[in-house]
């Protein structure tokens, strides 16, 4: 049968990232609480990665955790003691079983990354204790050293044990197997089979000597009895070979000794009986035979699926209660109707919620790969950090969970460097030795809030406003609220190599934490007190795939509006503007003096004639910057479904996508952040100009 | 048509044993540990189980134990997969009541001759 | 015509159907009579059925009575002389 193993490739890639995660996370556990369990369970992830890479032909990687299970084997069976230096060392593999697993997904070669550490664990294993590794190729019998391909005829005494038909080891099978090698006799001996009436029937009492006719080596025949040849005595006697010379009887296992000396004539046979023992037919190592074609997958648990089935089926039930109202319609079943169609809605909505679900994966997934982390750098640093997880079975969006990974490791990663104080520091501070570091995930509204919390030293907001005042960042003298100066911090141009050293605060690469979130339609704030610690609390919407918006109508055009981004709309006539330098109009909202973005302008939508003081002002709030939007109309509210411009056209700033409205038109999605940063980019053109 | 349930943590292996058998013509059911295992075969009458030996929850010498204590396995083929190639392994499982076992790594025609043998 | 007795083997000797199929021997034995065995429908069979009739037979053979079979099936032909057991069984 021909079955195309790369078809599996995908799973197992998938499986053993997974399986490397979890020895990770238990190897980090594992110098506190050694438990066997946890032992086991870091075994069993090896496990299945060498059972299936040498199953799919990726040597270097079936070789590689062999000699990693043999060790964690000797740990499993308490030979071996549990050791910074072994977990050290086990963490290290786990980074390079990665490596060599990426290689080959992408279609590269493995490499020889892993060699001194294959070297390392053999030297460890030869030294260490007294199990030896045996390599995954060695059997342990062998006793075929002997080239006895000749031999035509054999003679087969097999008595087995009485048990042995209730292990679904049935002779019958046995004996038709031996049959695939040439013409087989079988005389049964009934001798020991008890009386009627004392007969356990489930028991065998019988024994056969069998004799074979045909050109087989005797490891095959061997192979056939291998199951139960700990469960029988068996006899395997040469009668004849082609070459003439019958060789000593070789026991096989402790054997009642029986001469069948039958002297038959000599026979050739030349019939060509196929060896049919099952060769492994070493496919060519598929050394990733192409790339092998990466779709995403994702696994979702059986209940969500269940859901989704239920509602379907509800669905099903109220269109055609809605048909059957339909098909004979008159103005009696109008309320009929109309409780159809809510139901409709509502079955509707359900059913994109538990859609929407399915993508959903709890933040785990990128919390787990934070303690070793914590682990490698506060090692680094000689500094004593306890990392605390919390709510990791919060569930966000896939996309949106792949994205966060980066900018969630570099703050935690700030947080460690200069967040929290050396021990020294933090004695003479007063405080624990150890410090706290806390990440926390939990939902709040159609969002999800993480939270990354020390007890460092926290962030001094004038050092920061000074700092900013030296970059250019900000006119010196100007009044600013604390949370404002402290998210200076992650503007471009803040951070540099000099100013972080300089700050007792954090800088390196924030702006692009900063980004990062911001592109998935998130922000960052950051709270601090000095001397007890600095918290960054992200707030990302739950998927990228749907947004609440609010319609919004500029002369012909429909756009879309993020509802979270809107603080409130004032008619233009109420609204007090005035104009600043550099001709921007400016909105006093409260104290403070706000841009105005004139939707037509900034899109160059047709005018249509109307008074120019007629329309709305929006204020609308990104990022902690509040501007205006100078709109016609404001239409509806509804949820939709965001389409991504850059896969059809490309990346425009102030618009972060489009979707499709209700009529069938598309309506672009405006993107609150860019939209400011195009007005201020255009002031200080015109101001430079 | 033969029944024969797979089981193995491990998906890509579960997978590729059930697409074998299946191209083969056998009627697959899968199970991911011995607990998933033990519920499909309660409601099931499957001719073969084929399992693998390491797994969380239920491993597959329990499993072996378990279904042997049903009236309707007591006597039905189970094959271990292991990747031990060592006698006291193999053992554990013949006296767990497997029937016999298939070392890992395994190419599709190897399971399906063996997996023919037993259903003779 | 003689009295004789008839055990109808259904579809199975095997070792799944042994315990049920030596009940229903044992209840032929105490009718103290010929004995035919009918296995037309036989479609499994193996060592421990094969086994649990060959008892059978030497039983009834003991009593002094005749055992014969009745149309023996292809399946249970073949078993039986896969495991070297025809003419114990007076199946050849």
């Amino acid at each position: 049968m021909d079955i195309d193993l790369s078809q599996f490739y995908q799973v197992f890639f998938e499986e053993s990232f997974e399986g490397l995660d979890t020895m990770e996370h238990e190897l980090l556990h594992l110098e506190e609480d050694s438990d066997r369990e946890n032992i086991n369970t870091i075994f069993r992830a090896a496990h299945s990665i060498k059972g299936g890479s040498a199953t799919f032909n990726f040597k270097e990687v079936a070789e590689f955790t062999h000699v990693m299970e043999t060790l964690l084997d000797e740990m499993r069976e308490g030979k071996r003691p549990v050791e910074k230096e072994t977990v050290d060392l086990l963490l290290r593999s786990v980074d390079c079983l990665r490596g060599m697993l990426n290689r080959i997904q992408d279609g590269e070669e493995v490499g020889d990354s892993h060699i001194d550490l294959v070297n390392y664990f053999n030297e460890l294993l030869s030294n260490g204790s007294s199990s030896g590794s045996d390599s995954p190729a060695t059997e342990v019998d062998d006793s075929s050293a002997d080239s006895e391909g000749e031999i035509t005829r054999w003679s087969i005494h097999f008595e087995p044990e009485a048990y042995i038909l209730e292990t679904g080891n049935e002779p019958v099978r046995m004996f038709r197997e031996l049959k695939g090698y040439g013409e087989l006799t079988a005389k049964a001996n009934l001798d020991k089979v008890p009386d009627f009436d004392e007969l356990k029937p489930e028991s065998c009492f019988m024994s056969w000597d069998l004799e074979l006719d045909g050109e087989v080596d005797e490891d095959a025949i061997k192979e056939t009895f291998e199951w139960v040849e700990d469960d029988c005595k068996l006899e395997i006697k040469p009668l004849s070979s082609a070459g003439g010379k019958a060789k000593a009887a070789k026991v096989v296992s402790a054997n009642a000794d029986e001469t069948t000396e039958e002297n038959e004539e000599e026979e050739v046979q030349t019939s060509n009986v196929k060896n049919m023992v099952p060769v492994a037919s070493e496919k060519p190592a598929a050394k990733a035979a192409q790339k092998p074609a990466s779709t995403a997958s994702i696994r979702v648990g059986i209940d969500k699926v269940d859901t989704l089935i239920d509602l379907v089926g509800e669905l099903v039930i109220t269109q055609s209660m809605l048909s059957e109202v339909g098909e004979n319609f008159d103005i009696s079943k109008l309320n009929l109707l109309l409780s159809g169609l809510g139901e409709l809605e509502q079955k509707t909505r359900e059913l994109q919620e538990s859609v929407m679900r399915i993508r959903m994966l709890p933040i785990g997934f990128v919390f787990n790969r934070l303690p070793r982390m914590v682990r490698d750098l506060s090692t680094q640093l000689s500094k004593k950090v306890n990392l605390e997880i919390k709510g990791e079975s919060t569930e966000l969006d896939k996309t949106v969970m792949e994205q966060i990974g980066d900018p969630l490791t570099h703050l935690v990663r700030n947080a460690l460097d200069h967040g929290i104080e050396s021990v020294d520091r933090r004695i003479e501070a007063g405080k624990s030795e150890t410090g706290t570091l806390i990440l926390n995930a939990f939902h709040q509204g159609g969002n999800i809030v993480i939270e990354i919390s020390d007890d460092g030293a926290g962030i001094n907001p004038d050092i920061i406003y000074r700092k900013a005042v030296e970059k250019g960042l900000i006119p010196d003298g100007i009044e600013m609220p604390r949370e404002q100066i402290l998210s200076l911090i992650m503007e471009p141009g803040f951070s540099t190599a000099e100013v972080v050293s300089d700050v007792s605060g954090r800088g390196v690469g924030m702006d692009v934490v900063k980004r990062n979130i911001n592109n998935l339609g998130g922000n960052v704030e950051i709270s601090s007190e000095l001397g007890k610690g600095t918290t960054f609390t992200i707030r990302l919407p739950l998927t990228l795939a749907i947004l609440d918006g609010q319609l919004i109508k500029v002369g012909d055009e429909t756009f879309v509006l993020p509802l979270v981004s809107i603080i409130e709309s004032v008619p233009l006539s109420m609204a007090e503007t005035s104009r600043i330098a550099g001709d921007m109009p400016v909105y006093k909202l409260h104290e403070d003096y706000i841009p105005i973005i004139d939707l037509q302008e900034e899109f160059e939508i047709r005018k249509n004639l109307g008074a120019s003081n007629d329309g709305l002002l929006a204020i609308v709030e990104g990022e902690n910057r509040k501007i205006a939007l100078r709109i016609d109309e404001l239409l509806g509210q509804q949820q939709v479904v965001i389409k991504s411009l850059e896969s059809h056209y490309k990346s425009i700033q102030g618009v972060s996508g489009a979707t499709i409205l209700g009529d069938g038109r598309v309506s672009l999605i405006l993107d609150i952040v860019g939209l400011s940063k195009r007005a201020s980019d255009r002031t200080h053109k015109k101001l430079v100009a | 048509m033969t029944k024969i349930l797979a089981v193995d943590d491990s998906a890509s292996m579960r997978q590729m044993v059930s697409f074998t058998l299946k191209s083969a013509g056998f009627d697959v059911t899968e199970a991911a540990d011995g607990v998933e295992a033990l519920r499909a075969a309660k409601t099931n009458a499957f001719d073969v189980v084929i399992s693998d030996v390491n797994m969380p929850n239920m491993d597959g010498l329990s499993l072996v134990r378990e279904l042997r204590t049903l009236s309707n396995y007591r006597f039905v083929p189970i094959l271990m997969l292991t990747t031990e190639s060592s006698n006291d392994k193999k053992q554990a499982g013949r006296s767990a009541g497997a029937t016999g076992w298939i070392v890992k790594p395994f190419n599709p025609d190897q399971l399906l001759s063996t997996v023919r043998k037993v259903i003779g | 015509m003689s009295k004789k007795t008839t055990v109808s083997l259904g579809n199975a000797l095997d070792i799944a159907s042994v315990s049920e199929l030596k009940k229903r021997f044992e209840n032929a034995l105490t009718k103290d009579l010929p004995v035919t065995l009918s296995a037309n429908k036989v479609e499994k069979a193996d060592t421990a059925g094969l086994q649990l009739a060959y008892a059978f037979v030497k039983k009834v053979e003991a009593n002094g009575h005749d055992i014969n079979w009745q149309s023996p099936s292809d399946v249970l032909v073949q078993t039986s002389e896969i495991l070297g057991m025809q003419e114990h069984l007076n199946l050849s």
